[in-house]
């Protein structure tokens, strides 16, 4: 089983606001293995972030779903820090990404830049 | 079979104050497979959640904001009860730090303070960001529950003497089983 891992951005502008982004994937990728969020501002997105996804139309997780429940720190292994998902199918090959910023008094706005990074299996 | 999660946000906004919410389940839940909990935090006293500066060699202890409990509906026990911390101040203990050169002289003098900036490569502590482990939910197993009870109550607010205001995110796994209407007379 050939995987390949793909990443997405999110550019986060402002604050409070939902920023949705829809991304394909190529055509030979018949599942999902994994998915893991991070940032070029981590302690933003763990305190800030949370995100519906959804894949080929299914909502894999609902909207206010957490962002740094899909955060992987530096002590987790490489080989682990992806959240398994099994072998989702990929179907039309669409992610949708419904990223919220909220407020949290223990992270102070500046822009930020959201990345998804994708663990696919190859045809 | 299939997983699912659903989220419920307790919102507290006074000291002490004591929430009891309900989660309705779907029909088609065969059981609770597991629940896992987040904090937001909308306003509090400023500085209260700031850890020790770097070198201080002390174990600080964790803010403990209020304790969950979940009950299933038409049984007695609580199935699930869960201190909420705002996070794990002592995460980074033990960690090993550089520090740039510091002449003993001056050091002994109090004559000068090492200013470490925040470049990204020496954060001041440890945050639950960069050293968090990864974060699963706590596996439940629940049969034949329709809806949860749930009880949250407030102790930051009493610790502090102020009325902190977060919300406590709680996320549930549930396995469904998925009836399919390709057999129903009339579908």
């Amino acid at each position: 089983m050939q995987t390949v891992k793909k990443r997405f951005d999110i550019p986060v502008t402002e604050p409070n606001k939902v920023f949705s982004k829809s991304f394909e994937l190529d055509k030979n990728i018949v599942s999902v293995k994994g998915i893991l969020f991070t940032s070029d501002k981590d302690d933003l997105l763990y305190y800030r972030g949370s995100q519906k996804v959804e894949i080929n139309k299914e909502e894999i997780f609902p909207e206010n779903y957490e962002s740094k429940l899909l955060l992987s720190g530096i002590n987790v292994s490489p080989n682990n820090r992806y959240y398994d998902m099994g072998n989702q199918p990929a179907g039309n090959g669409t992610i949708k990404v419904d990223y919220k910023d909220t407020d949290d008094t223990r992270a102070v706005f500046v822009p930020y830049r959201v990345s998804l990074y994708v663990e696919c299996v190859l045809q | 079979m299939k997983e699912q999660v659903l989220i419920q946000a307790i919102g507290i906004y006074r000291r002490s104050q004591q929430n009891f919410f309900q989660v309705k389940l779907p029909r088609d839940t065969h059981k609770i497979i597991g629940v896992e909990t987040g904090l937001l935090v909308l306003d509090s006293p400023p500085y209260a959640f700031s850890p020790l500066q770097a070198g201080s060699d002390l174990i600080e202890r964790n803010n403990l904001m209020g304790v969950l409990q979940l009950k299933a509906n038409g049984r007695p026990d609580i199935f699930y009860a869960k201190e909420i911390f705002e996070r794990d101040l002592n995460i980074g203990a033990g960690e090993l730090k550089v520090y740039p050169y510091d002449p003993p002289n001056e050091r002994r003098l109090g004559l000068r303070r090492i200013f470490v900036p925040p470049d990204g490569n020496s954060f001041d502590f440890s945050p639950s960001c960069t050293h968090g482990t990864k974060r699963e939910e706590d596996p439940l197993n629940i049969c034949g529950c329709t809806v949860i009870n749930g009880y949250f109550k407030d102790s930051i607010g009493e610790v502090f003497g102020y009325d902190v205001s977060y919300k406590v995110m709680l996320y549930i796994w549930i396995e469904r089983q998925m009836i399919s209407n390709d057999n129903k007379p009339g579908t």
